[in-house]
């Protein structure tokens, strides 16, 4: 009896860390929302001690190449209701704890 | 008398109404006339004398001064102007005027304007004295009016971009969920796959065909193969072939990061940007210079010079003897394409070459070199197998490539007891649709030569034979050919025959099965659709049409030009119309069994190469040997190139090839000293159809098939 709640302790402490990064959502075309994502993994793999900075690189990249104006949020815990132009949103979470929003709005 | 006048001139003003004391002063404050007089008052003059006739004696002059000019003017002295002001203020200041106006004598502001305001205080009298007051100011006023525009407000509402509102909260535990639910799916799937995966193993013995294995590397080429390895050996004796090979890894992926560094500038260009100034040029567009590829890393590879013949060339004199021979985009990988170097300047089978496979994220060094003593004329990529690409070689070897890997790449080459080409090959050619590996050859002897791959070995049939420059036969006589085909280096080779003395003296429809093959094959190409369909270009400029199918060779002479031809290109859509190019400077547009071309287009000097674009079946790229560029839709205007453009460079050179990416709209030119440039064309040059906007895949093959109908239908006649 002993044994078996070990063994369960062990398998509840034994926690996967994913990293990879997850779309949640999207309706971007396919070739704007894989240049998306490149974006922004390499924009918080570069800045990943500063969001701000990451935000930053995120929406000034997404500006030069899809014009003005695109906002974006990267942070751990925040709540959104925002309104954008269709087929120009693009949610995802990255490196296992950072959320990251991006869309388009004049 | 003035005898001389050579004396200075003077303006001398005087004021009348100061010498002229007994007019009334009245009278001069209404009218102060100021003469302006212009006389002499030289020096000189006064040694001058006059011989008086009546006294008879000499006089002297007594009146120097003469007037030259008198002006009547209202210029007055600025004492008399201050007197006048001092008394009007006084005036002012005795009928108790209001305080603003009594600044005193020196107030030079006073105008009509404030006179009139003060109106009440000065009587009317007054007033008209001082309106007849010279303005103390000079002024003029010039006044024209003017058709005034209108303004009006002219408002449109158009609709915003339509918008959807997005909500969401998020935190730590939101994204760990997601994490872990989408790590089940994923695991799910996975087992699926594998049950699925076990199921068809069971099913299915294992029957695969497997590709050609990669055979060991025959010959001389064995030590120009594998150039890599050595360099690095060399560079870094330290290290193990282990650790070689990690650092190779390691450095690939940093040379990788500089390159996205150094050019990224270019990859955004290419990827994003649009030449807005198209929107104004109307129909014409331009071409935009992107990467320029380097070709200097032939020359460092250990062995190259091998190829000199141990000649003391430089390394200048190693990129200058380069050239580009040929150039060919896989059409499976987006960013890959291979390009032939040459160094020999002629195609003989001196001199050393090569096949760089280069990637368009890295234009600095290719991504796989596989160096060869002599020099490679031709190079294409296999339509499905991504990794395979066939060379034809100067010496006449046909050489089959598996670059799958850079450490060892495999070959299989044509060897001299089998029948290989005895001259430099022109052309190769994948075939598609003959299930094993085949591919046809055009060589300078004169046989064009299918080749199967069957294991390492290269195993030929020859289809045709051309009479060529020397003609040696070396393989089995090909089938179905007459003999008096076979010996003639002449055209008007038997009187007898009156079909083929036709051929030479005018160009004219021949029936098919009659027509005599002249010159030398130079250009193969199969028909996209159908493998047993093949046009072969010939050096005198004619084009044939054969077949790989049948014995009895079936053919139709096209009598395309009068130059050697140098493009021969089947449209990507409608599969019965092709291109030639040739150095007379034309370029012919050919619909399959008409004698006539659509279209004739002169491009005023020897055509270098050409090619359908990918994109659209009416837009047809060439480029002269000089470097001009020209880009030409037939469906937009058939008379004049909707671009032309000349190659960006410094000395002169010649070009030798073109390409098109089937993925982008990108272009490669390339020529001697081993010159390689990339260019987008602009937006203009790429603009879809009316009708295809956002029309699916199949609706836009469509339209591009009936853009090209009807520029037949239009010019059939």
């Amino acid at each position: 009896m002993d044994q078996i709640k070990k063994q369960e302790s062990t398998e509840e402490t034994h926690k996967i860390i994913h990293t990879y990064p997850l779309l949640r959502h999207s309706d971007m075309p396919e070739s704007m929302r894989a240049e998306t994502i490149e974006l922004i993994v390499t924009a918080c793999e570069k800045y990943s001690a500063n969001n701000e900075s990451a935000a930053r690189i995120i929406k000034e990249g997404l500006d030069k190449r899809y014009g003005a104006t695109w906002h974006c949020v990267v942070g751990e815990t925040f709540g959104m209701d925002v309104s954008y132009e269709m087929k120009h949103l693009l949610y995802m979470f990255l490196g296992g704890n950072l959320a990251v929003a991006v869309w388009k709005c004049c | 008398m003035i005898t001389s006048a050579t004396g200075g001139m003077a303006w001398q003003e005087r004021q009348l109404s100061s010498e002229e004391d007994e007019l009334s002063e009245e009278d001069s404050r209404r009218e102060p006339t100021v003469e302006i007089r212009l006389n002499t008052v030289s020096p000189e003059v006064a040694n001058l004398v006059h011989y008086d006739f009546t006294s008879r004696k000499y006089l002297p002059c007594e009146d120097l001064t003469l007037d030259l000019l008198t002006l009547p003017s209202k210029i007055m002295l600025k004492e008399d102007l201050l007197a006048i002001q001092e008394e009007r203020a006084l005036v002012q200041n005795t009928t108790a005027a209001h305080a603003g106006h009594a600044e005193g004598g020196d107030d030079e502001k006073l105008s009509v304007d404030d006179l009139e305001g003060c109106e009440d205080v000065i009587s009317k009298e007054e007033l008209r004295k001082l309106d007849s007051q010279p303005n103390p100011f000079n002024f003029s006023e010039r006044v024209s009016q003017t058709l005034r525009n209108i303004v009006t407000d002219e408002m449109v509402q158009t609709d915003p971009p339509p918008s959807t509102t997005f909500c969401v909260n998020v935190g730590p535990s939101d994204i760990y969920d997601a994490y872990r639910k989408d790590y089940a799916k994923k695991q799910a799937l996975a087992r699926l796959l594998e049950e699925e995966r076990e199921k068809a193993k069971d099913k299915s013995s294992s029957k695969k065909k497997k590709e050609p294995q990669p055979p060991a590397p025959s010959g001389s080429e064995v030590a120009l193969l594998a150039p890599v390895a050595p360099l690095q050996e060399s560079l870094f004796p330290n290290l193990s072939p282990a650790q070689l090979k990690r650092l190779a890894f390691t450095a690939k992926i940093l040379e990788r990061m500089v390159n996205q560094n150094t050019y990224d500038e270019i990859a955004q260009d290419f990827q994003f940007w649009e030449d807005q100034s198209d929107d104004f040029r109307g129909r014409e567009g331009t071409l935009l210079p992107l990467w320029r590829f380097s070709s200097s890393a032939l020359t460092l590879v250990p062995g190259y010079w091998s190829g000199w013949g141990g000649r003391n060339a430089t390394l200048t004199e190693g990129v200058r003897g380069l050239l580009v021979t040929d150039l060919s985009f896989s059409p499976v990988f987006s960013d890959l394409f291979a390009a032939s170097f040459s160094s020999a300047e002629t195609l003989g089978t001196e001199g050393a070459g090569a096949v760089c496979v280069y990637s368009l994220k890295n234009p600095s060094h290719p991504e796989r070199l596989l160096l060869h003593s002599c020099g490679v004329t031709c190079v294409q990529f296999h339509p499905t197998i991504a990794s395979v690409l066939v060379a034809g070689l100067c010496r006449g070897d046909v050489v089959i490539y598996d670059v799958t890997s850079s450490q060892a790449i495999a070959e299989v080459s044509s060897s001299a007891c089998s029948g290989k080409h005895l001259l430099a090959v022109t052309q190769v050619q994948w075939m598609r649709f003959s299930g094993k590996l085949s591919l046809l050859s055009a060589s300078q002897d004169g046989r064009v030569t299918q080749w199967h791959v069957s294991g390492n070995v290269l195993s030929p049939t020859d289809l045709l034979t051309f009479p060529g420059l020397s003609a040696p036969q070396a393989g089995p006589a090909p089938n179905g050919m007459s003999p008096h085909d076979l010996d003639g280096n002449k055209k008007s080779a038997t009187p007898s025959d009156g079909t083929s003395s036709r051929i030479s003296g005018k160009s004219s429809f021949v029936a098919p099965d009659r027509v005599q093959l002249e010159g030398t094959a130079t250009h193969i190409a199969l028909k996209p659709d159908d493998d047993t369909t093949l046009l072969v270009g010939a050096t005198t400029g004619a084009v044939f049409q054969c077949s790989t199918a049948s014995t009895v060779h079936s053919l139709v002479r096209y009598s395309a030009h009068t130059a050697p031809l140098t493009a021969l290109a089947w449209n990507c859509y409608n599969y019965n119309v092709f291109l030639t190019t040739s150095m007379d400077g034309t370029l012919k547009i050919w619909l399959q069994q008409h004698p006539t071309p659509l279209v004739v287009m002169s491009l005023g000097g020897a055509v270098a190469s050409a090619a359908w674009a990918p994109y659209s079946s009416t837009v047809v790229v060439a480029v002269t040997d000089e470097g001009k560029i020209f880009v030409y839709d037939l469906f937009v205007r058939r008379c004049r190139p909707l671009c032309v453009q000349a190659l960006p460079q410094k000395k002169r050179l010649l070009v030798s090839s073109l390409a098109m990416s089937p993925y982008h709209p990108v272009l490669l030119v390339a020529g001697e000293r081993g010159h390689l440039v990339s260019f987008k064309l602009s937006p203009n040059l790429r603009r879809p159809h009316k009708e295809a906007k956002g029309a699916d895949d199949q609706r836009i093959r469509e339209i591009e098939v009936m853009k090209i109908d009807r520029i037949i239908a239009t010019n059939r006649g």
